[in-house]
């Protein structure tokens, strides 16, 4: 993570989007959260010990860490651009306005059209990599897309 | 032995918890096959490894002339013992001293494969939990992490009914939905992944479902044995074939050679590798069974296991898992766990007989070692110690599943069936499973390595028939007893003691059948063929001489004695209703098992029978008796004394058909115990005819007739009895095509008249209804 987003930020804006494509997650969402934050890598996609276990068919059934990364990266990508074009801004003010961004706040910063493009491919890609079916992740892409479009 | 309806399948679920399950069974399968492959594959490192002709050198400069010449030796003994002459003197290759080396070093092989086997499978059990928590990345489910999903969790361990809460471990990250009951010795522990957990909000019932099935493994105690079986098949890898694998490298080389390798382990490892995939699946079904009891909502469990994988072709023999569409059948009947698998008795009778084979490979080389004087030991250490280690598991695996399958038919009102089936499939698998294990012999046979003496060849082929039969005739007297026993049993509200004695002893008395009496017999019954002039002498001497004959007797009166003995425990008449024979409500009376027994008929015939022939022994003159050479002076009282006892036995096997005729229900058994009725008055009637001449002589007389008397007569009466049966069901079957015989319980195979039934059950009157029949309580006299 940069220094300008933090594990609140990216908690706030992966629940954001849990509550908007996978509201049946959010009773756990703090506990898968929080094990995100502790270590990214306890990610599993379709492991687990399937010769003995009660496997239901599904691959992947859950959407919590694909949006917890896809979040992470996005805001990663979106708090280096804009902290390229606002230099002088302190770190503090410049996560306070990506928080106001993605809420649909009025914001001090804002992404251009090719960065807006970026952050859609990023969370497409980020989506696919956990084995997510195309249409959900370009549901998931478009959601978070429309995070950091302008308010108009 | 039917009276009223019996329950119909669909209606009620049978009980499969009522006996122990195919899962025990094949765990211990999978024990005694990873064990030989063990043995197998070391002692094979043994022999290929550095120098194995080392020992021979002292003796036989060649190896293999040595062993062709002991061949030859043993092939020209078998031949002089069939003509009833004496073999001629023991060769000039002494077998000890040629095979000491290498038995030495083939013992310190095994001993090493089965350390290493015994430590790995160990260490897999041992460390599993801390294996799954890193291949998982689990961590412990705290209570202020997920309250709810806590509460939930702990709400359905008290659904059920577990004495201690496992522990929860969880992946929250983990994205396809898994759970998995885990643990050691007691301490158990349910992991989750975050998408199963998940769904404790999102499909309560689904959710419930799947954990009251990963909660029934810790109820049905698999876990342990489940994490064993994994860790043997890891461990007969890491311990036998790396290292057989990595020696193919090291030594010179050559195809024959390695073609018999990989064929010897292949057929071994892929033996041990079906029977553990076979005991997962078991596992998996009996868990579905439990929590379908636990569940009130059948639909969810439908649903979650309509949601797993499904499994096809020959992946089903292969799978650790069970195809979920079987899985649903059993949903709705048990009735499948309680068939006799015919994959699953082979896989007894290859356990035995390679178990045994591989016991006696080892006592044969400790014998060499240790330099144990006299062929009583050898007979002891490579014949008896491997009967008396194997054949009472194999008897306990084998007696269960007749059991099992005989419970499901006299429930259900259909005759049960499973023995002749069962009985072929372990004879198959007691004569295939050595076949399979040495498979590179084969290869090596075919190329023309060993050369094997045509007498030698002949003599194996009598002993596989054997084995191939011990087997049947073994199943079939299990199923006799179970059908005498399982109606006492279920007109108990429990199945208590009653069951559990009479399976525990039945599956006791059948040893001697697999062990040592059915074989015994047979090969006594074959060598009297083959060999007369020297079985003759042999088997009355044998047959009287002490403890042969006081166990060979004990064996006949508990073989035929404990199935009837079942007639004492009748009480109550009126069955009642067996809940514990079925999973869940309603449970229906099981009016229609009557039990198939009318001693006081068949006894009553005995002691006439064995009276009067007894006064008549006396008188009776056998006029080829002089032509039986029993080894005894031939003088005209000892011939006299042979036709008194041949008649003896000749009148135990009419009793034996007589019998059959007369009674109804298990008639072979009733037949079976009252020609040992008649042998015993027949032997005491003979005794007391030699008191008349000379009073000293009657201990003389009891110790030279009595167990030939019995022996003899239960080996005649026996194929007559069989014979008689199968002439009368013959003629019963015909009676009924035509339509001559009355009304009957038309629910099972065996035609009962139902006025006769009614009489014996106590009841007023048995009223046809359809294919079966009403039962009408009988109303109290004044």
């Amino acid at each position: 993570m940069t220094k300008v987003v933090d594990q609140e930020l990216v908690g706030e804006l992966a629940r954001d989007l849990v509550g908007a494509i996978a509201p049946e997650e959010l009773p756990l969402f703090t506990a898968m959260s929080k094990a995100w934050f502790a270590d990214p890598t306890r990610v599993q996609m379709n492991q687990g010990d399937d010769v003995l276990a009660f496997g239901v068919a599904e691959a992947a059934a859950l959407l919590s860490p694909v949006l917890l990364a896809a979040a992470t990266h996005t805001l990663n990508y979106a708090g280096e651009q804009l902290g390229r074009n606002v230099a002088a801004a302190s770190v503090d003010w410049l996560r306070e306005q990506l928080r106001h961004l993605f809420h649909r706040q009025e914001s001090g910063v804002s992404l251009d059209t090719r960065q807006i493009a970026q952050v859609r491919a990023i969370t497409f890609e980020t989506a696919r990599k956990f084995r997510v079916p195309k249409a959900k992740a370009t549901e998931i892409a478009d959601a978070v897309t429309a995070r950091f479009a302008p308010t108009s | 032995m039917h009276g009223a309806s019996p329950p119909d399948l669909s209606s009620f679920r049978l009980n499969p918890f009522a006996f122990p399950s195919d899962t025990t069974s094949r765990f211990t399968l999978l024990l005694v096959f990873a064990i030989a492959a063990s043995v197998l594959i070391w002692s094979s490192m043994a022999i290929r490894g550095p120098s194995p002709q080392a020992g021979f050198a002292n003796c036989s400069p060649d190896m293999n002339a040595a062993v062709n010449a002991l061949r030859e030796q043993l092939a020209i003994a078998l031949e002089h013992w069939q003509r009833g002459i004496a073999p001629p003197q023991p060769p000039a290759v002494a077998t000890a001293e040629c095979y000491l080396p290498i038995s030495r070093q083939i013992l310190h092989a095994i001993a090493i494969g089965a350390g290493l086997l015994t430590f790995f499978t160990l260490g897999v059990w041992w460390l599993h939990p801390r294996w799954l928590a890193w291949r998982m990345k689990l961590s412990r489910l705290q209570k202020d992490e997920a309250p709810e999903l806590v509460a939930a969790l702990a709400l359905i361990c008290s659904e059920a009914g577990l004495r201690r809460t496992p522990d929860f471990y969880w992946n929250p990250l983990g994205m396809a939905p898994r759970a998995l009951a885990y643990g050691r010795a007691g301490r158990y522990r349910l992991a989750l992944t975050g998408a199963m957990a998940m769904r404790y909000a999102t499909d309560p019932p689904a959710f419930r479902a799947v954990i009251l099935h990963e909660l029934a493994h810790i109820v049905n105690r698999d876990i342990d044995k489940t994490w064993l079986a994994v860790g043997a098949w890891w461990a007969l890898v890491a311990s036998s074939l790396v290292p057989r694998v990595a020696l193919q490298f090291w030594i010179p080389f050559s195809w024959l050679d390695v073609a018999a390798s990989v064929i010897q382990v292949a057929a071994i490892t892929s033996l041990v590798f079906v029977t553990r995939n076979a005991m997962l699946r078991a596992r998996e079904l009996y868990a579905d069974a439990r929590a379908s009891v636990w569940m009130s909502d059948s639909h969810a469990m439908a649903a979650a296991l309509s949601a797993l994988r499904p499994v096809r072709g020959l992946r089903r023999l292969l799978s650790p898992h069970p195809d979920p569409a079987y899985r649903l059948r059993l949903l709705a009947a048990t009735d499948p766990l309680f068939r006799a698998g015919f994959w699953d008795l082979v896989g007894v009778g290859a356990a035995t007989s390679v178990g045994a084979a591989i016991i006696g490979i080892v006592g044969s080389h400790l014998g060499i070692v240790l330099a144990l004087p006299g062929p009583g030991w050898a007979l002891l250490l490579e014949w008896a110690l491997p009967a008396l280690a194997v054949t009472p598991l194999a008897c306990v695996a084998a007696g269960i599943i007749i059991w099992r399958a005989s419970f499901a038919s006299l429930v259900r009102g259909r005759q049960p069936r499973a023995a002749v089936r069962g009985g072929i499939a372990a004879g198959l698998g007691t004569v295939l499973g050595p076949m399979v294990v040495w498979a590179d012999r084969l290869l090596l046979l075919g190329a023309g390595v060993p050369s094997i003496p045509p007498a030698l060849v002949a003599s194996m082929a009598t002993w596989a028939i054997l084995l191939f039969l011990s087997p049947i005739i073994g199943l079939i007297w299990v199923q006799g007893a179970a059908k005498t026993w399982i109606p006492i049993a279920l007109r108990r509200p429990h199945p208590g003691a009653s069951l559990k004695a009479a399976v525990g002893l039945n599956c006791i008395f059948t040893v001697p059948w697999f062990g040592f009496l059915g074989p015994f017999l047979l090969a006594l019954a074959v060598l009297w063929v083959l060999a007369p002039a020297f079985m003759g002498p042999f088997l009355y001497e044998i047959s009287n001489f002490f403890p042969v004959n006081v166990l060979g007797v004990l064996n006949v009166a508990l073989t035929w004695g404990f199935p009837m003995a079942a007639w004492l425990w009748r009480r109550p008449l009126t069955p009642g209703i067996a809940e514990w024979a079925f999973l869940v409500s309603p449970r229906p009376p099981l009016s229609h098992l009557i039990l198939p027994l009318a001693p006081g008929r068949s006894v009553a015939i005995a002691l006439v029978a064995g009276m009067v022939a007894g006064v008549m022994l006396g008188y009776v003159q056998v006029p080829w008796t002089p032509t039986l050479n029993f080894g005894v002076d031939q003088t005209p009282d000892t011939t006299r004394f042979v036709a008194m006892m041949v008649t003896a036995i000749l009148v135990q096997a009419a009793v034996a058909t007589l019998v059959v005729f007369v009674v109804s229900g298990v008639r072979v058994i009733q037949a079976m115990f009252a020609a040992f009725v008649a042998g015993n008055v027949l032997a005491i009637a003979l005794c007391l005819q030699v008191w008349e001449f000379d009073p000293s002589l009657i201990v003389v007389c009891l110790r030279a007739s009595y167990g030939f008397i019995i022996l003899g007569g239960a080996s005649a009466a026996l194929p007559s009895a069989l014979i008689a049966a199968m002439i009368k069901a013959g003629f019963t079957h015909i009676g009924s095509r035509l339509g001559l015989r009355e009304t009957t319980s038309g629910v099972g195979d065996v035609p009962v008249n139902v006025e006769k039934l009614a009489k014996r059950s106590g009841v007023a009157r048995l009223e046809p209804v359809g294919s079966g029949c009403r039962f009408h309580e009988r109303k109290a006299t004044p």
